[in-house]
């Protein structure tokens, strides 16, 4: 099946600029190293990154002592990268924020059917996780003070609106109220990063959203 | 100091150029391209360090500019300039002119560079499409095509809306994401979106002609 939700050009073009905050940059790889028509746009964007660079006004600079430096340090042998270990179909910018395969992480329950994974950040103000949805499971009713990106890993969800399969992009912002059901068939895995935290509805989410807020601030 | 400097250092000429002095040298972006494009593709087959060096003269100074636009600091710009060039030297193997234009591919690696460097974390990166993804075109066709590109982008750049420019400038130069152009210029996030896309817009249609 292929990409049927892909970024908008804008994020697109923050990506390809860089300057865009690494957790929504690696929601950004996840779903390039599936989508070939965006990493191509991706590609076309970078050329304005080329004019940039080729424009932007040459600094003082000694730059024969800068190249005797460089030129020293051209044989110095490489500190060998240690490779991702593949984590079966997941891409690399992934598997290299991931302590171990999808199964083996300490998933930690979050409602019935639900289950989710932080992922080290780093990033003041940006939440990432990996979420595990059990087929037919859906993910507490909520909506979003700030922007929530999701990509689909493996598997597909669907809320009022769509079905998301593997690969697909979606953002939600404060606009968007929504309960995610992961479809039957298959465990559906998600990379979500949120730049503020979610906001629960109902009861229950009036209950438990306090601690939420606290937990993300901590 | 506006005229370009020569200093005689170890009886070798060291030329610390000063911006202005490079103006009015420009020759077309057609030959650079090629020229730069043919100087990658030296390291990467004989490790030529002479087209090392010829590279490393013209991007070194840029490199530092771009790096002083984001980091404010020359030394961490130095470091950018070291970092890149380095890892120019290495990945020549994997440059295909057929896939990105030559000053393009040292942006790309530039770029990842900064945000390795400055913000001291790894730039998540894409894995590489599979092969039967694209339609390979054959690569000097590809390249004279990319070059062309790169070529009309610069043109068009130069036509389009001056607060269009100030935004993409911002955006590729400043290592700034929208909201924080937002921040730092006043405008409501809307508004930068918006001429971004009006310049993404007008790029696109313009280089389809």
């Amino acid at each position: 099946m292929s990409t049927q939700h892909h970024p908008s050009l804008e994020v697109l073009e923050e990506y390809a600029a860089g300057g865009l905050a690494e957790p929504i940059a690696l929601a950004l790889a996840v779903h390039l190293s599936s989508c070939a028509a965006c990493q191509a746009t991706v590609e076309r964007l970078e050329t304005i990154g080329g004019v940039v660079l080729d424009d932007v006004a040459p600094a003082m600079l000694d730059t024969e002592a800068a190249l005797d430096r460089a030129l020293e340090s051209l044989d110095q042998p490489t500190t060998p990268r240690v490779a991702a270990p593949p984590r079966g179909a997941l891409p690399t910018a992934l598997t290299q924020r991931m302590p171990s395969e999808l199964a083996d992480l300490p998933w930690r329950r979050i409602a019935r059917g639900v289950a989710e994974f932080p992922l080290d950040t780093n990033e003041a103000g940006y939440r990432a996780k990996l979420l595990r949805i059990q087929p037919g499971a859906e993910v507490p009713f909520h909506t979003h003070r700030g922007e929530e990106y999701t990509v689909v890993l493996s598997g597909a969800f669907h809320d009022a609106e769509d079905l998301y399969a593997q690969g697909d992009f979606t953002v939600a912002d404060p606009t968007v109220r929504h309960r995610p059901v992961a479809t039957e068939g298959d465990v559906c895995f998600c990379l979500a990063v949120t730049d503020a935290p979610l906001k629960l509805l109902g009861p229950l989410g009036r209950l438990i959203d306090p601690f939420l807020q606290l937990r993300a601030r901590a | 100091m506006t005229q370009a400097m020569t200093i005689e250092r170890q009886g070798r000429k060291t030329f610390v150029m000063h911006p202005k002095s490079l103006t009015g040298m420009r020759r077309t972006m057609d030959e650079d391209e090629a020229d730069i494009s043919a100087l990658i593709v030296r390291i990467a087959q004989n490790r030529d360090r002479t087209a090392f060096a010829t590279l490393f003269r013209h991007f070194a100074p840029r490199i530092k500019g771009f790096g002083i636009k984001s980091s404010r600091d020359p030394a961490m710009a130095e470091e950018l300039v070291q970092e890149t060039m380095l890892a120019v030297w290495r990945a020549a193997p994997t440059y295909d002119p057929g896939r990105a234009s030559a000053t393009t591919w040292i942006f790309t690696i530039c770029r990842n560079k900064r945000i390795d460097l400055f913000r001291r974390r790894n730039r998540p990166e894409a894995d590489p499409p599979q092969e039967d993804d694209w339609v390979m075109a054959p690569t000097q066709e590809a390249e004279a095509e990319l070059s062309a590109s790169f070529r009309r982008t610069r043109a068009v750049m130069k036509e389009l809306p001056a607060e269009q420019v100030q935004v993409l400038t911002m955006s590729f130069l400043e290592d700034k994401s929208h909201g924080a152009i937002a921040a730092e210029t006043g405008l409501p996030l809307g508004t930068v979106k918006s001429r971004i896309r009006l310049a993404l817009a007008t790029l696109r249609q313009r280089l389809e002609q």
